[in-house]
Order: structure tokens, then C-alpha cells, then sequence
């Protein structure tokens, strides 16, 4: 019987059972160099706790997620839906957190107040600055806060290792770190897939390399569900749940809000007003037609597909989107993908391969035309 | 649009062999090559087999020719013969694109044909039925001396479908691996060549069917190892 995917974001993932993984063993693998560089990294990373305006007075900030620190001068992130009441769908009146290493992180003199600065929906990101204390009190600027360095996520490999740090609700309100590995990537959806454990509360933390610098942010799990017959009248009356997989966006998209946020609010940072919304971008239904050269004949049967700019390897993890062609050549790629420069690789039987690095601008677009050779042996 | 596979209720007259035409999207150039390629089939001097469609009429398998234009509830049967022992996959490209195998069919995963033997699609008494999707089927044969090993993973594909996941569109795409570690090609095979083909194009209800062979030019109508010879059938359905 197949395994039915539960899809499940990171902090409402109660329930899960983590895959038995000897965590033991793996943590006694852990190099003493690694060590201390996660360690250091946990030295970024809090707990956000949020309240309503609404609330009863008597009802102080409760435990939401996680957070890390990356840049020094008080700009952390965390996931969208972290800061967002699910039922309303609008931000938390008060968003707050706690350091890790700052005690009790549910004791109000190691808080920080937070405002969200740019928020980007679509891959559930968000950039909050530290303005004040708990208590109201402004944030000095020569302030200077314990920011974990940004490795390039789009350098990590199958295997990796990979250390999962924040606050999930089964670890309490102390800082919990675990380790995995990188099982693959999504490179189109924009996922690093891993083992780490991914449970409640860890959203909108950290998971950093073995050098401790940040490759991605903790946002969903998948869990392995299967249903079971337990009074075997053939239809399903529970369901187990075996293991799960946990999906990190990656780090580079935080660089690109670090960016956008400079262009946008040079020098103000730590700003307070409306935070600004990266609303998804458009994406583009890739289509076209693959031709015979000289002769000019449509192809049918040849094989499509889409890889990063500069990538030459087709793997699973490289092959962003594919498709085949019919009898009059034509193809239509399983999966629209957003504007930018992509490697086009197209194959057929009775040709040389082809490759091609192409922009894809806009729906508008015409398309594509592949004029594929013969081979020279012919 | 696509071909189904079902159970007919009439009896199939396959003993009698009446043979059909195909006509393949690469037709004869010259009257005397189609002579030449029922030639080379006959005396196995080149690696060339011989292709019929069948069409259920009235509960009897006659021969039509394929080029045709067939509509839905037609329901036909492919029989294939080569004069060489190696390995052949019938691959049935539909109207949206996707790609199937054909042949080997799931009841013998194993293609390799022999010289002489009469192959079905589908086997047994199933035949073909055209659905209501309209467009071209395009049926891709392939002759090879060697099993090709991206095909040979598509047989464990759901539904036989090539390029269905990811891993196996990135294997074909690279022609070198397959789920990772799997070579589906040997070295080198990401470099198999394709040879010509010449072709006798049959005609309706010609008991002899088309023909499709690898050109002899100077005594190498023999498929070699890391070549391949494909052709295709088109089926217009509308």
C-alpha cells in the first residue's frame, strides 16, 4: 500500500513520530571542531513568543516558534507563518523573543521586541528587526547581537551534515539541537530536504553546517502515513505514521531579502511601520516545439528539460522541470517555472543532445524551438 | 487520447496470418527501395523486421493501413517480426506527450525477439481500442542488438511511462544513470548511434505488410553493438 504524504508546517506538527535514528551514535560522529561551531550557532538563535491585543490582560506571550539572528545589528528571521494567528491570518499584535542562551527564555528580562520588516509569502519567510526591550526600551544602534553566519546554501551536497537548532515543544523552552543529513533538494520549489528531526516549534530556526553557519531555515514536515485496518474489514479505521521528512528553505532566499531590504530601507533597518510583502512571482507555463535540423521536422518522442543557469549535470536534484513531445513535436514542461536563466537539455533518439542556455522572460513568451542534429556518424 | 488495452470478445484469425500494410512517417523515397528492403528482410542480409496493424472488423483481424485515419472504439493489434535475434521496444508516444512502452508488454518483460518469431501487441486475444482523445499516436520502434537501459527502467515505471519521476527524466536526459546509482547505460552509450532505415511501405489488405530494414551500403545492414534503428507508426485518430 502506498504512503499517503501528510503535509504538516513545523509548528503545528505535534504528534509526529521521528524516525528512530540512534542520535547517540551520530552525535559521538560529530567532529570536537564541529562542535564548537554549532555550538557558537546556538548562541543565535531564540524563541518567539506572541500575544494579541486581544488577549486577556492576565495572559502573557506564549511560545511560537523559533528565530535566529543574521545580522549583528538586530535583523532576525523566522518563518511568515510563525508571526501569523492561523485563524485571522494577520500578524501578531506583539511578536517577541528570547535568546538561548539568555535563561529562561519565558522570563520577560531577557526579552526583545521584534517588527517585522519584509515578509515574502510565497516560500513563508520573514525578516523582523529588534527595536526594543520587552519593557519598551529603545535598542542602542552600537548594540551589537550574536549573528550566525550565512553559508551559500546553493554549495551544499547530498549527505551533508546538517544541525537543527531551536525550540520545539516536546524539547520544552530550552534550546534543542539535533543532527541529519541533506537527502535531497527541490531546487524549482526551493527545498533542502533533510532526516533532522523537524517537529513543533522548530520553525523559523536555524540549521547550520558543520562549520555552524546557517544553510537553512526549518519551515514543514512531511509525515509517512498509512492508514491500518484494525478490525480487518478491509477499510482503514487509523493511521500510523512511520517517520517524516523535514523541508528547510534555504539560506540564499534570506540573502536575497537582506538584499532587497538594503534597496528598499537603506540604512533603517531596524525601521518600524508596515513591513513590506514580496508577493509571489509569476510564474511561466514553458512550452515549445522540437525540430530536425536541416530538415526542418518536427520531433516526436524527444525529451525536455529545464536545469539552473550553469548547472551541466542532470540529476533529480538538478531537473527542475521536464517534458516529452508529441507527434507534432510539441511539449509543455510539467512544471511553470519564474523568469530567470535556465539550461535547456533536450534529447531524442536519432539526434545529438542538445544544450542550450535560455531566458525565459515572460508568459508571453513564444515558444521555444529546439533544432536538434543528427549525429555526425550518419 | 490514448490507446486502451481490451479484452475483445470476437475471435482473432491470427493463424491465418493475413497480413497488413504499415506505413511508417519515413516512406520510400524510390519505388525499388521498398524492393530492397522486402529484399534484405527476406535474405537477412541486413537486420530488418516486418510490421502489420490489424484492425478488429466485425470480430475478424484484418489488415488495414495505418495511415488511415481510425476513430474511437476502433480496435487494433500490432504484430511484429524481425529476421535477427536482438532486443525491440515499441514505445507509444500519445497525443500529450507521454511516452509509454508498448513492447515489451508487462505479461513478458523480456523483449529480446528471435529471427523468424511472430510478435503481438497486446498479446493473446486483447487488442487495442482507440479512446475518445483525438490526435496522432505515434508508435516508435526500435531494433537494437543490446537491451537500452533507460527503456528497461521505464518497465518498472508506474504504468511502463518513461521520464514519470524525476530520477528517471534526469537518467534519460543524461543517458548515464538512473534512482542515483543504477547505470542504465554502459560508458560510451550515452554516444549510441542510430542508423538509417529504408522502408517497404505495405498497402491496404497486402498480405505481406510493410517492412522496415537497415540499408546493407557496404555489406553493414547489421545492427552493431550501441547502435539502434528507429522508426515510427503513425495513427491518426480523429
Amino acid at each position: 500500500m502506498l504512503a499517503a504524504a501528510v503535509i504538516i508546517t513545523a509548528t503545528c506538527a505535534t504528534g509526529i513520530s521521528p524516525a528512530a535514528r540512534g542520535f547517540q551514535k551520530k552525535e559521538s560522529e560529530v567532529s570536537p571542531e564541529a562542535r564548537v561551531l554549532v555550538r557558537a550557532a546556538v548562541a543565535s538563535t531564540g524563541i518567539i513568543l506572541v500575544r494579541n491585543s486581544g488577549d486577556p490582560s492576565g495572559q502573557g506571550p506564549r511560545p511560537r516558534g523559533s528565530v535566529v539572528i543574521i545580522r549583528s545589528n538586530g535583523i532576525v528571521a523566522t518563518n511568515h507563518h510563525v508571526i501569523t494567528n492561523v485563524r485571522t491570518g494577520r500578524l501578531y499584535d506583539e511578536i517577541l523573543f528570547s535568546l538561548a542562551e539568555d535563561g529562561d527564555p519565558l522570563s520577560s528580562a531577557a526579552r526583545f521586541r521584534l517588527a517585522p520588516v519584509l515578509i515574502n509569502k510565497e516560500y513563508d519567510l520573514a525578516l523582523l528587526a529588534i527595536r526594543a526591550t520587552a519593557a519598551g526600551t529603545p535598542i542602542a544602534e552600537s548594540t551589537v547581537f550574536p549573528a550566525v553566519e550565512i553559508a551559500d546554501s546553493r554549495r551544499i551536497r547530498l549527505l551533508d551534515d546538517l544541525f537543527v537548532i531551536g525550540f520545539p515543544e516536546m524539547g520544552g523552552t530550552s534550546v534543542t539541537v539535533n543532527r541529519g543529513v541533506v537527502e535531497g533538494q527541490d531546487l524549482l520549489a526551493k527545498w533542502i530536504r533533510t532526516d533532522a528531526r523537524v517537529i513543533h516549534g522548530n520553525s523559523g530556526g536555524a540549521a547550520v553546517n558543520s562549520e555552524g553557519k546557517l544553510v537553512g531555515i526549518p519551515t514543514k514536515v512531511v509525515a509517512d502515513e498509512q492508514p491500518v485496518d484494525k478490525d480487518g474489514d478491509g477499510f482503514p479505521d487509523d493511521y500510523r505514521r512511520y517517520g517524516a521528512v523535514g523541508f528547510l528553505r534555504p539560506s540564499y532566499l534570506l540573502v536575497e531579502m537582506l538584499a532587497k531590504l538594503d534597496q528598499t530601507r537603506p540604512g533603517q533597518s531596524s525601521a518600524i511601520g508596515q513591513p513590506e510583502m514580496v508577493e509571489p512571482a509569476e510564474l511561466i507555463a514553458v512550452h515549445g516545439v522540437v525540430k530536425s535540423s536541416p530538415d526542418g521536422k518536427r520531433i516526436a518522442g524527444a525529451l525536455v528539460g529545464l536545469l539552473p543557469p550553469g548547472e551541466s549535470n542532470v540529476t533529480e536534484n538538478t531537473l527542475l522541470t521536464w517534458g516529452s513531445t508529441n507527434a507534432q513535436g510539441e511539449f509543455k514542461l510539467n512544471r511553470p517555472v519564474p523568469p530567470g536563466r535556465y539550461v535547456l537539455k533536450a534529447k531524442a533518439l536519432g539526434h545529438q543532445p542538445y544544450t542550450r542556455e535560455i531566458d525565459i522572460a515572460a508568459s508571453s513568451a513564444p515558444a521555444l524551438v529546439v533544432e536538434m542534429r543528427a549525429p555526425n556518424n550518419r | 487520447m490514448r490507446l486502451v488495452t481490451k479484452l475483445t470478445i470476437v475471435g482473432l484469425a491470427l493463424t491465418a496470418m493475413t497480413a497488413s500494410s504499415v506505413s511508417a512517417d519515413k516512406r520510400p523515397q524510390k519505388i525499388d527501395e521498398g524492393k530492397r528492403a522486402r529484399g534484405l528482410f527476406v535474405n537477412k542480409r541486413s537486420d530488418a523486421m516486418s510490421v502489420l496493424v490489424l484492425k478488429n472488423d466485425n470480430g475478424s483481424l484484418v489488415p488495414v493501413d495505418p495511415s488511415n485515419e481510425f476513430k474511437a472504439g476502433d480496435q487494433i493489434k500490432i504484430q511484429l517480426e524481425s529476421n535477427f535475434d536482438g532486443f525491440i521496444y515499441v514505445v507509444n508516444i500519445q497525443p500529450s506527450g507521454k511516452r509509454c512502452l508498448m513492447f515489451p508488454y508487462p505479461e513478458a518483460a523480456n523483449n529480446a525477439v528471435q529471427s523468424g518469431e511472430r510478435y503481438e501487441i497486446p498479446p493473446g486475444n486483447d487488442t487495442m481500442e482507440f479512446d475518445q482523445e483525438k490526435g496522432t499516436e505515434v508508435l516508435q520502434v526500435i531494433m537494437s542488438r543490446d537491451r537500452i537501459p533507460y527503456l528497461d527502467a521505464a518497465l518498472k515505471e508506474p504504468e511502463r511511462c518513461l521520464a514519470q519521476t524525476a530520477s528517471s527524466a534526469a537518467a534519460e536526459l543524461q543517458a548515464g544513470i538512473v534512482k542515483k546509482v543504477t547505470p542504465v547505460v554502459p560508458p560510451g552509450g550515452s554516444k549510441m548511434r542510430s542508423r538509417d532505415i529504408i522502408l517497404a511501405a505495405g498497402k491496404d489488405k497486402d498480405a505481406n505488410g510493410s517492412v522496415v530494414a537497415v540499408p546493407d551500403n557496404g555489406g553493414g545492414g547489421k545492427l552493431k553493438s550501441g547502435e539502434i534503428a528507429p522508426f515510427e507508426i503513425r495513427l491518426k485518430h480523429n
